[in-house]
């Protein structure tokens, strides 16, 4: 043999003739073997040191996890230990170079990850913050019937178009559109995007597992103040809410519970600042309701969430309501399958009984197009 | 309950010590280690748990059932009666809607619509089902203790996504002495870090830079960002699956238990036959020894080869999801394979044994990779595993075939035959369109994740070496800075394993 290492030898192409007998093989396979095995509780004690290791050295990510958690007990829990490892990582400084690297990826700078609070949002405006007059709802006692002023078995408005057009909208001066929201917003704003046969200019954020209620993972006001401040949207459709059946801290950190009165005034008042952010002329704001979900619990809490949004939105006469919620079911429930608005029996939902599908999100797209006919101008 | 987790990490901090100090407990581990892998499942539900536990009875009641018959009929009927019940299980969870959709759509035939939840994995531990009852009954195995089964059946690193482990394999190792001086440790880490790797850092970057927009909204872009894209999601698929599976692999070897390799960098294949022996290996021999072989393989004739091959591979693509897509997409390299052969069969291409002295055969073995072409290696006097293509025409199959998996990703990888078409459409025009989506960072990522598919599986062997010798604490430090840096790359949360719906 050319190589007294045996991983060489048994893997090197050998020259014709030079073949190995069953004896050769074994000692070559034996002495391959031990050099690539360890002893199991040297395998098991290094497993063990590297994963505490590595638990010291991502603890900043370890608190993140756990402050993203919903509020409650196991939170607690789990932010307390997180907290007492990321103590320990930062007095040995074994926390640096995960800082390091974020830092130099410039991960987490955006204000809607920087601010945690959304009156900070609304003082840094200067926006007056009032505490909504609301109608508690009481959770899981929706009889359907309640929704927003109806127009249509399908898609609803609060408010009247003005009397004329806000502008008249050309291929050259396309109208500015900014769609945003959670996961659900996915679809919708690449349908807005790619179905119309309007002139728009559509830019789309979606951000996963966000809502109004947590602000310190994802501040949707904040990153709303960037976006009218970079691209001053003429229209603006927002698709949140799925994600706020948990419960919030109000701005001195005390616990609200989701569905208790206090909760129900602080998510209004949440979603007023946003609405009243985006208040400027010219502008008008399209809030997407949410469909009824096939969780019993979630499809309790967005009952709720879309009542609230009702009663905010009463009062804005910039915001139209596009009520989804009846053409997903409605007051008859979370349905996988329902008939479109071409007489056609589709699968609407995803697996999750959460999302929509591609094909309903071009059904609220098209609802969509019809309210921006309504209040500009395409007709050139 | 994901890998790439801290919640599994604590979990596993206390399975794999406890495991071994079980050792020689044999009972009590098993029992320990159905235990964990039930923990491991009921995570995500705890509902599904009764179906897995079903599952595993209703196997191993037609295992002994098949192997008590004397006679031929009734081990047939208890083989039919099982195989059919799994199927009837994935059928109703997997297909319900699927077919019922069909059924209305096409006949106008209605059913109640049941809105049924998928359970995870559903699709791995039924082929595990299957195959064991069926090798029960060819022999090849005597039916397990039920508790030996159960374990086998859930056993948690490849419960959810593979890789699908026959009952011939993971039975005798359960068996067995696990050695503790002979743990592959060296391998593992070297399959757990680079699986993390590839799932958090690439898979993920894939996704949000390009390949979410590319096939989002394709009609917006110009035709390299859509060319890039549909590269991008190649490399994401490859990345997010092969990940999984290098990691669940990695996790079994420090349990001390070997698990077949799954992937063998696909996209280095000369031919659509030789990816499919490289990509999602333990299905594609699933699909072959309980499907292609019992349909009659290619010994009934030339026109009986290619229909078995369609419907093999069309059945693969429905494995992956209750969709016309998948369908389309497993018929699509169903006629690819077909096609090939057919090729070669109008060539006068024999399948006869090639002199493994040939020197140009020798030759052409450098240039070809993947793991039946390093067994030859080691044992020239079996019969060479490829067909020895010339050079040039190694190359051109290269391009050719990864060309043509690419296309069947976008198949795959589209909600409707339609919208497939829009992605593939983009590429016919806008070819002067500056690039949006295109930089630098997703060129140099695509680029040497193919590269990294010709890199030799020596060098992964030589690391799985080098780690063996280094000193454990030395392996500790280092492997945590990696898990460090690529939980430190990776994106904010772990979205979830693309095969993890299938």
């Amino acid at each position: 043999m050319k190589h007294s290492d045996p991983l060489k030898r048994a893997t090197e192409v050998r020259e014709v003739g030079d073949t190995w007998d069953d004896e050769q093989f074994q000692q070559a396979r034996e002495a391959d073997l031990r050099q690539r095995t360890s002893d199991a509780r040297a395998a098991v004690v290094a497993a063990l040191t590297c994963l505490l290791l590595a638990t010291l050295l991502t603890s900043g990510k370890i608190v993140e996890i756990a402050e993203r958690q919903e509020f409650g007990d196991t939170r607690d829990r789990q932010l307390a230990v997180a907290e007492r490892i990321d103590r320990i990582a930062n007095f040995l400084s074994l926390n640096r170079p995960y800082d390091l690297i974020q830092d130099i990826r410039g991960a987490g700078d955006d204000a809607a990850q920087q601010i945690d609070s959304i009156d900070d949002v609304a003082e840094d405006l200067g926006l007056e913050v009032v505490v909504p007059d609301i109608d508690p709802v009481v959770i899981g006692e929706d009889d359907g019937t309640d929704t927003i002023t109806t127009s249509s078995t399908t898609t609803t408005t609060t408010t009247v178009p003005p009397a004329g057009p806000l502008r008249v909208v050309t291929p050259e001066t396309p109208l500015r559109v900014f769609v945003g929201g959670d996961s659900q917003a996915e679809y919708l704003g690449q349908a807005v995007t790619t179905e119309s046969a309007l002139d728009l200019a559509v830019e789309v954020q979606h951000e996963i597992s966000t809502s109004l209620a947590r602000p310190d993972y994802f501040n949707w006001p904040a990153r709303l103040a960037e976006v009218v401040a970079a691209q001053d949207p003429e229209a603006v459709v927002l698709f949140i809410g799925a994600n706020d059946h948990q419960d919030m801290a109000d701005a001195e950190g005390i616990r609200l519970v989701e569905g208790s009165e206090a909760w129900q005034v602080e998510w209004s008042r949440r979603l007023a600042i946003t609405f009243d952010l985006l208040e400027a002329e010219g502008r008008h704001v399209f809030w997407v309701t949410q469909p009824p979900m096939r969780d019993g619990a979630l499809d309790d809490g967005i009952d709720m969430i879309n009542e609230l949004a009702a009663a905010v939105i009463a009062d804005r006469d910039f915001v139209t309501a596009i009520d989804i919620w009846p053409l997903f079911g409605g007051a008859a429930g979370f349905s996988e399958r329902v008939v479109g608005p071409s007489g056609e029996d589709t699968r609407a939902r995803i697996d999750d009984g959460v999302h929509l599908t591609r094909a309903a999100a071009s059904w609220v797209a098209d609802i969509v197009f019809d309210e921006l006919d309504r209040y500009w101008d395409f007709s050139t | 309950m994901l890998f790439p987790t801290f919640t599994f990490a604590a979990f596993f901090a206390v399975v794999l010590p406890v495991s071994w100090m079980l050792r020689e407990r044999v009972t009590a581990w098993k029992l320990f280690v159905l235990g964990a892998s039930y923990y491991f499942y009921g995570y995500w539900d705890v509902r599904f748990l009764v179906l897995l536990a079903g599952m595993t009875l209703g196997n191993e009641i037609a295992a002994i059932a098949i192997h008590r018959s004397a006679n031929g009929a009734s081990r047939k009927a208890a083989l039919t009666a099982a195989v059919g019940l799994d199927l009837a299980v994935l059928g109703f969870f997997k297909y319900y809607d699927f077919f019922t959709d069909s059924l209305d759509r096409n006949l106008g035939v209605s059913s109640p619509a049941l809105d049924v939840v998928l359970p995870i994995g559903i699709s791995f531990f039924t082929f595990q089902g299957i195959s064991y009852v069926v090798d029960v009954y060819r022999k090849d195995t005597p039916p397990a203790p039920l508790l030996d089964f159960a374990v086998y059946l859930s056993f948690f690193p490849q419960l959810v996504a593979g890789p699908i482990v026959r009952a011939t394999e993971f039975l005798p190792e359960l068996r067995s002495d696990r050695v503790p001086d002979q743990v592959e440790a060296g391998r593992a880490v070297v399959l757990i870090g680079r699986g993390l790797f590839k799932k958090v850092v690439i898979a993920d970057f894939l996704g949000r830079a390009i390949v979410d927009d590319a096939f989002g909204t394709p009609g917006e872009y110009g035709a390299v960002d859509v060319l890039f894209g549909i590269y991008g999601y190649a490399i994401q698929l490859y990345a997010d699956f092969s990940g999984y599976t290098d990691m669940a692999i990695g996790i079994a070897l420090l349990l001390g238990f070997r698990f077949p390799q799954n992937f063998d960098r696909p996209y280095a294949a000369v031919s659509i036959q030789d990816f499919w022996r490289r990509w999602h290996m333990t299905l594609s021999r699933w699909l072959r020894d309980y499907l292609y072989f019992p349909l009659g393989g290619n010994r009934k004739g030339r026109l009986m080869t290619y229909r078995n091959l369609l419907i093999t591979m069309g059945l693969g693509g429905l494995w992956h999801g209750a969709a016309g897509t998948f369908v389309v997409w497993g018929l699509y390299q169903g006629l690819g394979m077909a096609g090939e052969r057919l090729l070669s069969d109008l060539r006068g291409e024999q399948d006869t044994p090639l002199d493994s002295r040939d020197v140009r055969i020798k030759e052409i073995a450098r240039l070809h990779s993947g793991a039946a072409v390093d067994a030859w290696r080691e044992d020239p006097s079996s019969p060479v595993p490829f067909t020895p293509l010339e050079v040039k025409s190694l190359w051109l199959g290269r391009l050719v075939t990864f060309h043509f998996v690419c296309v069947g990703w976008v198949i795959f990888n589209s909600e409707s035959l339609s919208r497939a078409g829009d992605v593939l459409w983009s590429l016919l025009h806008g070819w002067n369109v500056t690039p949006e989506l295109v930089n630098p960072l997703v060129v140099l990522v695509i680029v040497a994740s193919i590269a990294a598919q010709y890199v030799p599986p020596l060098l992964a062997r030589q690391w799985s070496a080098m780690f063996s010798v280094v000193h454990p604490v030395a392996v500790s430090v280092a492997f945590a800075l990696w898990i460090m840096v690529v939980v430190a790359l990776g994106p904010e949360g772990i979205s979830e394993f693309i095969y993890f719906q299938f």
